[in-house]
């Protein structure tokens, strides 16, 4: 199946656009001047306009959106809001079927499998630990400026943790990393994302994930009704016109992590074969979303680096081996160049956290 | 750009484009052009630029100030100082028979009249902005920065209550006087949201903040922290102080019977508050740091005693 792409007019404008537009226009933004770079203009989402059209918007048009958003509206609040909003009213048919599942590992995997109608801008990826459930959350839609950074990552965990408290009842003990520096608008981590009371935050890390234990995560809600959940299931895949359900870079980034685990040949040339393109076209789509081939290896072998490192504890020699480095020595230095710094300073530091 | 004060100053712009329209044609008429090799261009571009600032100053007056005496006197000012300018500038261009030279003679008349009009207009802005500083007391501390007002409830953000907390800290450490912060927490601020809309939500904030305010002192300090938190500033209290005026708030609170848009029916919000007395010797970042345990350990508290009484 063919992934969107950063540029692809698939998104639903309706979901994330226009609640963003509102959000930021209540709070004395020019809906104008917010889409400021996208060739939209505010009546383009009028009523009449939507009816006629039904609009539909690209990733970079929400990501210019976003950037506007961070940069003219004072508090950093919006992320926050929008996340809270997220679940399940936003959703529509996905958001019943999202009630009604089994427990929250169920609703993970819906969130996956509809990635463009859930999350469109990053993915997420499980991994499970000892007892623990680990979440990690990476670009869907390529690099991303530090503001959008921020913003969506903070959009998806008030909304997972929104997700969950509402599921749940109440907020479970979980800890977050970030992969960016404490930002100035600490309190609203505090109040949103209930930081100290419930939640353990990390700046700074290497990683960006949220961790749960995994009893919480595969712990049966009493109120989910299985047939409801098909019924919905049904019905979203009905009226899903698009042929895309996940991004094009993340399909790349899960064939690629797949091809690491098993040493597969990871050349340019096999890699954009697999995709049914020609090498220079992969090359192109990747420019598009401001990557390079060899980048990309990079993030997945840093991350599957960190997670050994921070999460299962590992040894320098039992990673380098994992990830089929020729010895150690050799591990210490791509590991440095991929993070700034060396496994045993980071180990450090993590214990110190 | 938000623009409500234009339209209300229609005939001052009328008067002014009649104004400057006069002075063009009255020169112009009057004198004849000179040869361009007798044009002192440098001259010409200062004086001009001196007409165009006056200009872009009297926009932004109409822009800024909603109609009134002061407004007027700013205007008329402003206005006299423009003329004489723009006939300075014109006099590059133009030179004037001999019958007409009084023109050049009282050309710089109307520029000491107009800055002293301004004079007056400046000391009544100042008695303006002292009768709004009155207004604003309580949500402000001496300094004043448009950018760290929150724009839901119109109090200053928590950006400017971390500044404000560095202050009092250096404060206290070298004066040796305790300050209180209190930290309040509308309880079930999310099923109002569901249940009414989060515009709703927005005006709740908004009158929960004036209530607070009403119930502080002159010299405290009320501001919006994040979400549904509030954060005030008790400079030289006890925590026995603000324990005081935790319950003033809570007794103000739970007599305000909110309306939910056009409904009748009331709606009574109950909120958790816990204060916190420093002496000093903590960081701006640590104040709200522990601000925040206490909250979370407050509303623990509060939820077992819920428990047990149902129980």
């Amino acid at each position: 199946m063919k992934g969107y792409e950063r540029y692809d007019e698939v998104l639903d404008a309706q979901q994330l656009l226009l609640s963003l537009i509102d959000l930021a226009t209540k709070r004395g933004a020019h809906p104008d001047k917010l889409l400021k770079g996208t060739k939209l203009f505010s009546s383009d989402m009028s009523k009449k306009n939507l009816a006629k059209n039904g609009l539909t918007c690209s990733a970079n048009t929400l990501l210019t959106v976003i950037e506007n958003c961070t940069k003219l509206v004072k508090g950093n609040e919006i992320s926050f809001l929008l996340g809270r909003r997220y679940f399940p009213s936003q959703l529509g048919l996905l958001g019943q079927a999202l009630m009604n599942c089994r427990h929250l590992g169920d609703m993970l995997r819906l969130c996956q499998c509809f990635q463009l109608d859930c999350f469109p801008l990053m993915s997420l990826q499980l991994k499970h630990f000892n007892k623990n459930s680990y979440l990690i959350f990476q670009s869907a839609v390529g690099k991303l400026s530090k503001n959008q950074q921020v913003f969506i990552t903070e959009f998806m965990l008030s909304a997972l943790l929104g997700a969950i408290k509402y599921r749940c009842g109440v907020l479970p003990q979980l800890t977050i990393h970030l992969d960016y520096p404490e930002v100035q608008h600490i309190e609203q981590y505090h109040t949103h994302l209930h930081m100290k009371a419930n939640i353990a935050v990390h700046f700074d890390q290497q990683i960006c994930m949220l961790t749960i234990p995994s009893e919480q995560m595969y712990l049966p809600f009493n109120d989910s009704a299985i047939s409801l959940k098909t019924v919905a299931l049904e019905q979203v895949r009905q009226s899903e016109t698009r042929p895309y359900a996940t991004s094009f870079i993340q399909q790349l980034n899960s064939y690629l992590s797949q091809g690491l685990l098993e040493k597969g040949d990871l050349s340019q040339d096999n890699c954009a074969q697999h995709f049914g393109y020609s090498s220079a076209t992969l090359k192109r789509k990747l420019a598009n979303h401001q990557l390079n081939y060899q980048g990309v290896i990079d993030a997945i072998r840093s991350q599957q680096a960190v997670f050994q490192l921070i999460v299962c504890q590992h040894s320098n020699e039992k990673i380098a081996d994992d990830l089929y480095f020729t010895d150690v020595s050799n591990f210490r230095k791509a590991f440095k160049r991929w993070t700034g710094m060396t496994p045993n300073s980071m180990r450090a530091q993590h214990c110190f956290n | 750009m938000n623009t409500p004060f234009i339209k209300a100053h229609f005939h001052l712009l009328v008067i002014l484009f009649i104004t400057l329209a006069t002075v063009i044609a009255a020169t112009f008429s009057l004198g004849e052009l000179k040869p361009s090799k007798e044009l002192d261009y440098f001259d010409a571009l200062g004086e001009g630029g001196m007409t165009v600032m006056t200009l872009v100053w009297i926009g932004f007056i109409l822009l800024s100030r909603p109609t009134g005496k002061v407004t007027n006197w700013l205007f008329s000012g402003l206005l006299l100082m423009n003329i004489s300018m723009l006939l300075d500038f014109i006099d590059e261009f133009i030179v004037y028979p001999d019958n007409s030279a009084w023109l050049t003679a009282i050309e710089s008349l109307p520029a000491p009249v107009g800055m002293i009009i301004m004079s007056i207009a400046l000391y009544q802005w100042h008695q303006e902005q002292m009768t709004i500083s009155a207004q604003l007391r309580r949500t402000e501390h001496v300094h004043r920065d448009h950018n760290l007002t929150d724009f839901i409830t119109g109090l200053y953000s928590a950006k400017y209550m971390k500044q404000q907390i560095k202050h009092q800290l250096l404060y206290s450490k070298k004066n040796n006087m305790p300050f209180t912060v209190m930290m309040l927490d509308i309880r079930q601020f999310d099923q109002f949201n569901r249940q009414y809309s989060h515009q709703q939500g927005d005006n709740l904030l908004r009158e929960i903040g004036q209530v607070i305010t009403m119930n502080i002192r002159d010299q405290d300090l009320a501001c919006r922290y994040a979400s549904d938190r509030f954060v005030v500033l008790f400079p030289n209290a006890t925590t026995t102080l603000a324990e005081v005026f935790s319950w003033h708030i809570e007794n103000s609170l739970a007599n305000v019977a909110f309306k939910v848009g056009s409904d009748q029916r009331a709606n009574y919000q109950k909120i958790t508050i816990c204060s916190k007395e420093f002496d000093g010797n903590q960081s701006d970042y640590q104040v709200l740091e522990l601000m925040n345990q206490q909250m979370d350990n407050t509303k623990i508290k509060n939820n077992k005693h819920q428990d047990k009484r149902v129980a």
